[in-house]
């Protein structure tokens, strides 16, 4: 990139500008002539960016109707006088033009102008605002962000409006940067984590940041780990009501997700409707998605452990059944498990991927007729297939995507110890998982507190209490703003 | 409803308390296993049905020693037995009783996976040999040896395995047997003192507790579990069984799997893997906290990893060989650091007086 400062000589910055924007090849960089204030005047911007209506409008015409005026006032700031844009901004180096211009603003060059004038005229395509694909909730609001980092940042101040919500804005990416935003509540969050997080963001260095899911990959503590680290949401609601518990949430322009760091295991247990849900339905419903999450991970290795190794566990009548279906079946049944859920992750995978409802149709269908044409060819036995869907749905019931598939992956990983050592090879790696759970980090909070360590927190953990006894923050907080407001006046009478 | 606000050095000190109590848990699982693997393989299977008050006989003299330590700890306004002995003897002192300390917790840590590895191969059946089932155990403790989370993951854990715990000790306590009590001599006067000779060293495993910082509550309510708990399981032992059926089994697999034999098969296979993972997070600490008395100030990463080879090595020697000679040194090992550590600490106090 030319570093070169800007020319006083019009012909000079053009031929620069021209250069460093390949002008020759790319016919979207525009450039527009025309007279201001008796000086032969440029205008650079990029196709598909600008608004043609604010440039023609409130740059060009001002501009254009002082061609004739004579001044001998400090240019650039008589050009940001002369046209009613909100944003003008000066840029020394054709380097920092070029990168104004796109972000979507119009540059204007003025013969024996030592500096260029960057105008804000952004108007970029993008998708309105529309309810979260993947979080979709019984009770609470429906609108998910999109890919404009403004639209994100004004939802989130729309639900916190207060001056103490700061925004920091930066860029990540060093070739080509893209637009970040770190937002927290001052006072709140704690100061140990955000000098952690500048920290790690400065540290990035990549060419250029895709998406929300390749910083989180630059960001996290345990790279090696299964376990996600941090929580990605498309709810504006659950990104305000992390900020409210001292947590910091990073937007990213062009993702339609954002990210939460630290969190710890719970949050990725909990969906967005838990708080606006009575205390005992949220419970309830809590308890589900554990009991969702462990048979997804436990339930097919305790089915072969129990089979294979613990036969006297279960019912006799159970057991024959099984034996006698198995007597036809040419495969173990760890095989006959382990294709069996291959077979139900094919079909997920392969309803995502189909789009509209389509997918979802296919995912039914297919189950449906694989697993009869299975029982039918006697490659599996009817228990199996019950097994496997129940392990299957379990999955699905995990809020967190990324939780979902460490909980799938985790279930071969039990299917293999349960495979070879039972019941028995089931517990040793339950405990050496959760060991290593806790030895987890999350922006250098333990992922596994307030479990273990105990930390101080909510009756908010695994189930979930009344509001009104949520009177503390989480322990990510700042200290000194543990104590929130939560309750009612009623309750003191 | 919990509305304190704490300053951030509050919050810190309040962490360091935490991982304390995180810490003295794992001790506490050391010895507790230490404990009752010695009840029900030295002491129970000699004296039979007499089992349950001879059992806390056996644990007065290594409670007595630890309530001394303890006394002469304080005495010296130290925190751990280590601290003590650095006060009143020197770097010598201390680097002498740290590598004892360190031989110590590696002996229970061998005891702890001979007796894991011998109830597979030959009480539960599992195909594999001595080694390769150590190898394996070695291998997944080796995963789970992180500076915090081992300790941080038994105390996670500790309420599931006390439920565990109390949902196979009902299922026991519809099978118990008042005059499983009888004869309250056991099989004899010379049983119960060949009992006493092999379990009077029972409690000691105790004075592992002392090696770290005491949690709230102190040492009295950190030894607490340990004994209770395998008092209350040899009790429950010597209801269920009669005397005759206790004093059969001998072998070390036949006197750890005795307690679940007639359970129901779902409680008794909960029995058996409770049993196991309490054993293999004994191990994986014992590794742990063995590493780091014996690495003394510098930090030396690949120690546990040494000492895993170590303990692996030893099942080489056939298993019925190593537990006699485990249960040999480990009967007196304690005894012996014990009475040093109580005479340095005592002796050196009256010459500075």
């Amino acid at each position: 990139m030319n570093n070169d400062n800007v020319s006083s000589r019009l012909e000079k910055s053009m031929a620069a500008m021209d250069a460093l924007l390949h002008r020759s090849v790319n016919p979207d960089m525009h450039r527009r002539l025309f007279r201001v204030f008796r000086r032969e005047a440029c205008v650079y911007f990029m196709e598909g960016v600008v608004s043609s209506d604010f440039l023609q409008h409130y740059l060009l015409s001002p501009l254009m109707k002082r061609s004739m005026e004579e001044t001998a006032e400090y240019l650039p700031q008589l050009l940001a006088e002369s046209v009613p844009l909100i944003e003008a901004v000066e840029a020394e180096r054709y380097a920092d033009a070029v990168r104004e211009m796109m972000i979507g603003k119009a540059v204007v060059f003025v013969q024996s102008m030592k500096c260029a004038v960057c105008f804000d005229v952004r108007m970029f395509v993008r998708r309105g605002i529309s309810p979260p694909l993947t979080e979709s909730v019984v009770n609470g609001p429906h609108q998910g962000f999109n890919e404009s980092i403004r639209d994100n940042i004004t939802m989130i101040r729309r639900i916190l409006p207060t001056p103490d919500l700061v925004g920091e804005m930066i860029t990540v990416g060093d070739r080509y940067p893209t637009a970040l935003s770190i937002l927290y509540l001052k006072g709140v969050a704690d100061e140990g984590s955000l000098e952690r997080i500048r920290g790690r963001l400065q540290c990035i260095k990549a060419d250029h940041v895709m998406s929300i899911g390749m910083l989180e990959q630059l960001l996290e503590d345990s790279p090696w780990s299964l376990m996600p680290q941090c929580c990605l949401t498309e709810r504006p609601d659950r990104a305000a009501s992390f900020l409210l518990e001292g947590q910091i949430v990073l937007a990213l322009d062009g993702s339609p997700q954002i990210l939460c760091m630290p969190v710890s295991i719970l949050h990725l247990l909990h969906t967005p409707d838990d708080s606006s849900m009575r205390w005992q339905y949220g419970s309830f419903l809590r308890l589900i998605r554990l009991i969702g999450a462990a048979s997804t991970i436990l339930l097919p290795a305790l089915f072969v452990a129990a089979v294979t190794f613990h036969p006297e566990l279960l019912p006799v009548t159970l057991l024959t059944a099984i034996l006698e279906s198995q007597a036809a079946v040419p495969l173990s049944i760890p095989m006959e498990m382990l294709l069996m859920l291959l077979m139900f992750s094919l079909i997920g995978e392969a309803g995502i991927r189909v789009p509209g409802v389509a997918g979802s149709s296919l995912g039914t269908v297919s189950g449906l007729i694989l697993g009869q044409a299975a029982v039918e060819a006697k490659l599996v036995h009817p228990l199996l297939i019950i097994v496997v869907a129940v392990a299957s749905l379990g999955s699905y019931a995990v809020p967190d995507y990324g939780l979902g598939l460490a909980c799938r992956i985790l279930q071969l990983l039990f299917l293999g110890a349960a495979s070879v050592f039972g019941l028995y090879g089931v517990v040793l790696l339950l405990g050496v998982g959760l060991i290593r759970l806790c030895a987890v980090r999350s922006l250098g909070s333990p992922y596994a507190a307030p479990l273990s360590p105990v930390r101080l927190h909510n009756p908010d953990t695994l189930m979930r209490f009344p509001v009104w006894m949520q009177t503390v923050r989480t322990w990510l907080a700042s200290p000194e703003a543990m104590r929130r407001a939560m309750g009612s006046d009623r309750r003191k009478r | 409803m919990r509305t304190t606000v704490f300053t951030a050095q509050e919050r810190r000190q309040r962490r360091e308390a935490g991982d304390r109590l995180a810490r003295m848990c794992q001790i506490r699982l050391i010895s507790t296993v230490s404990m009752l693997t010695a009840l029900f393989t030295r002491v129970i299977p000699l004296c039979g049905s007499a089992g349950w008050w001879m059992g806390a006989v056996c644990m007065l003299p290594g409670l007595a020693t630890y309530g001394l330590l303890c006394a002469a700890i304080r005495s010296c306004g130290a925190k751990t037995l280590q601290e003590a002995v650095l006060k009143k003897c020197g770097r010598a002192g201390e680097t002498l009783v740290r590598l004892l300390l360190g031989v110590l917790f590696l002996l229970e840590g061998a005891g702890s996976l001979t007796a894991l590895v011998t109830a597979f191969t030959e009480g539960i059946g599992t195909e594999g040999t001595q080694f390769t089932m150590a190898l394996l155990t070695l291998g997944a403790a080796v995963l789970c040896l992180h500076r915090d989370a081992l300790a941080r993951g038994i105390w996670l854990m500790r309420r599931g395995m006390l439920l565990a715990a109390l949902v196979i000790a009902a299922l026991l306590a519809g099978m118990l047997r008042p005059d499983g009590l009888h004869p309250v001599l056991g099989p004899g006067g010379s049983a119960l003192q060949a009992a006493w000779k092999a379990g009077c060293t029972l409690a000691w495993p105790l004075i592992l507790l002392l090696t770290a910082e005491p949690a709230k509550g102190g040492r009295l309510r950190a030894a607490t579990v340990p004994v209770f708990f395998s008092l209350g399981t040899g009790a429950a032992l010597c209801l269920i069984y009669p005397c005759e059926m206790l004093i059969r089994e001998t072998g070390l697999a036949g006197t750890l799997l005795l307690p679940a034999r007639h359970l129901p098969a779902a409680a008794a296979t909960a029995a058996h893997c409770l049993g196991m993972l309490g054993a293999f997070l004994s191990i994986a600490s014992c590794l742990q906290l063995g590493a780091q008395q014996l690495e003394m100030r510098r930090r030396l990463n690949w120690l546990p990893f040494a000492l895993a080879g170590l303990l692996a090595l030893l099942q080489l020697i056939p298993a019925r060989r190593l537990w006699l000679a485990l249960t040999g040194i480990m009967q007196y090992a304690p005894v012996l650091l014990s009475v040093w550590a109580l005479i340095l600490v005592i002796r050196r106090k009256k010459c500075a007086e």
